[in-house]
Formats: structure tokens, C-alpha cells, sequence
């Protein structure tokens, strides 16, 4: 990919991206211009771990802890669990529970069950059930509307 | 003031717990009153058939009443008590038999307030009736739950292609 840089001396700044076709690198330059690029730092074994907010399946809330988990990795966050479903919100994360939020990308298949609550399976065949209150606002999440605010 | 609301644990505080407790009873009450209505009605075309048969071509509107008042109670239960087994993802043995106990609840009713005269032959035809009313009801929730899935899915795929 070529690079082009120009400095100006007046006038607003501004990032123009030319391409040809919408790839994970062009997603993650308009996420760094957009502000949103930033990596999700947790702690591991005393490890510090750098989560890409697309690779995390969900994160959890256990005993007063978020946690954030991966395919193959387990890290704690220091944020709150609200504060990165705001954080995230246009990136796919959705509320699910009051213990956790879940990225919709990483979202296998959803199953409807009785009750008007939905199963959602996730890449990594981990299940999750989300109750009718919380499945109101997925499937307007999925088609694209305002979700209501409790 | 969107992370405030976040923070806030819904149902943590009395207002929003007493809010939330009350939407889960309209919730139960509503599902009673739609199964109520359903099963008078099915009922009541089975009663209206038998008094049809029988020469009759007036109801007795204390037996609707009956029905009813019958078609709540046993709705009651099926919500609170038998886990709403009409809306169960399988029909397994607690299901089964909470199919065939309400069913016997029907019929017995039916035979105490005479409802088909007391007449044998009506009253296992109607538990049959009964039984199979059931069933369909579980079917239809079941195949109504199937295309929901797939609408589903189908958001799932179109949400995950409006990446970027």
C-alpha cells in the first residue's frame, strides 16, 4: 500500500483513504483516525496482554473483575463492563446480561427459544443464553434500529 | 450521561426492582389471558359441535362460563406450576405428562359440569380432541420459534456484511 503525506500550514486536516476494496487494514486505519484504534490492556498471570477489540469474543464480569476473553486467551481489564459496552457499541458489542457483553461479529448462530429468548452460539461453540429484555434489544441491534433504554 | 445509565445496574435500586417485578407479572399475566382465550375457544367449538350433534342450537351460558373460568385456571397452572410446557423446545417426559394431566383437568371438568351431557363417548373423544389441541399448540410454537431463528440468522449474516 503506497503512503502519502503532505504537510499543510492551514486549512483543517484531514485523512483521505482511497481503496479498492473494504479489508481488515483498511477497517483498523479508519478505526485509529476515527480514535477507536486503541488496544484493550488486561493482565494475565501478572502478564500484561493487548486484546484487539475484534479478536475478543465477550467480556464477563466476575466478583467485581471484567474480563476479557479471546479465542485462546483469558485477560483482566482494568475498565467496567458498562464503560466498554459504550466504548465498543459501534464495533458490535452488545449488552447481553448484566454480567456480560458480547461481540456480535464473533456471533456463530443465533437460535430462538421459548420465551422470546435467544441462544446465541459464539465462534469458539461457547454458548450463551440472553433473556427476552436483553434479546429485545439484539434484534434491534440486528436490524439496525435505536435500542430502547432501560 | 449514556455511561452513567450503563453503570446503573438495572433492578438494583426499589423503584426499578419494583418496575421490572411488575413487567414480569403483566408478562406471566398476558401469556395466561392469550392461553385462556385459546383453549376456551377450541373448547367451545368442540361443545358447540357435540350440542350441534345432539339437536341442540343454543349455548348454555353457564357452561361458557364454566369453560372460562376452567380455561383460567388450568392456564394459571400450565404458567406458574407446569413451566409453560405448550411453549417447550422438546416434548420430554415432565412435558408429556404435564400434556396428558391438563388434558385429564379438561375432561374431568367437562364430566363434572356436563358439559357434553355426560355422555361417555363425547368425553373421550374430547380428551382426545384435547390431547391433540395440545399438540398443535406445540408445533405451532415450535415451527413459529424455527422462522424466527432463520429471520435471525439471516439479520445476523446481513448486520456482519455492513462491517465498515
Amino acid at each position: 500500500m503506497r503512503l502519502i503525506m503532505e504537510r499543510i500550514f492551514q486549512g483543517e486536516e484531514e485523512v483521505v483513504i482511497r481503496y479498492a476494496e473494504m479489508t481488515g487494514q483498511i477497517q483498523s486505519i479508519i478505526g485509529i483516525v476515527q480514535g477507536r484504534g486503541q488496544k484493550l490492556r488486561a493482565i494475565c498471570g501478572g502478564e500484561t496482554l493487548l486484546f484487539d477489540p475484534e479478536d475478543i469474543f465477550y467480556l464477563e464480569s466476575v466478583d467485581g473483575g471484567t474480563f476479557a476473553y479471546s479465542k485462546d486467551r483469558v485477560g483482566k481489564v482494568s475498565e467496567g463492563l458498562g464503560e466498554l459496552a459504550v466504548r465498543y457499541e459501534d464495533r458490535g458489542f452488545f449488552r447481553c446480561s448484566k454480567s456480560m457483553v458480547l461481540n456480535i461479529y464473533k456471533i456463530s448462530y443465533l437460535k430462538s427459544e421459548p420465551g422470546n429468548r435467544i441462544r446465541a452460539t459464539m465462534e469458539n461453540e461457547e454458548q450463551v443464553l440472553i433473556s427476552r429484555r436483553y434479546a429485545k434489544q439484539l434484534r434491534q441491534i440486528l436490524k439496525g434500529e435505536e435500542k430502547d433504554e432501560e | 450521561m449514556k455511561n452513567r445509565s450503563y453503570h446503573r445496574k438495572p433492578g438494583t435500586d426499589g423503584g426499578s426492582r419494583l418496575r421490572s417485578g411488575f413487567l414480569r407479572y403483566l408478562r406471566d399475566e398476558i401469556a395466561i389471558e392469550y392461553k385462556s382465550c385459546l383453549y376456551f375457544f377450541a373448547i367451545l367449538f368442540f361443545y358447540c359441535v357435540c350440542l350441534v350433534c345432539r339437536g341442540i342450537y343454543s349455548a348454555d351460558m353457564l357452561h361458557m362460563a364454566e369453560i372460562m373460568l376452567t380455561a383460567y385456571g388450568i392456564g394459571y397452572l400450565q404458567v406458574y406450576g407446569l413451566h409453560n410446557f405448550d411453549e417447550a423446545e422438546e416434548l420430554g417426559k415432565r412435558e408429556g405428562f404435564s400434556m396428558f394431566f391438563c388434558t385429564g383437568l379438561y375432561t374431568a371438568a367437562s364430566f363434572g359440569f356436563g358439559w357434553f351431557g355426560r355422555n361417555i363417548a363425547a368425553t373421550v373423544v374430547f380428551y382426545i380432541y384435547m390431547l391433540f389441541g395440545y399438540w398443535c399448540v406445540y408445533l405451532i410454537n415450535k415451527i413459529k420459534r424455527k422462522i424466527d431463528t432463520e429471520n435471525l440468522n439471516w439479520m445476523l449474516t446481513e448486520f456482519k456484511k455492513d462491517i465498515g
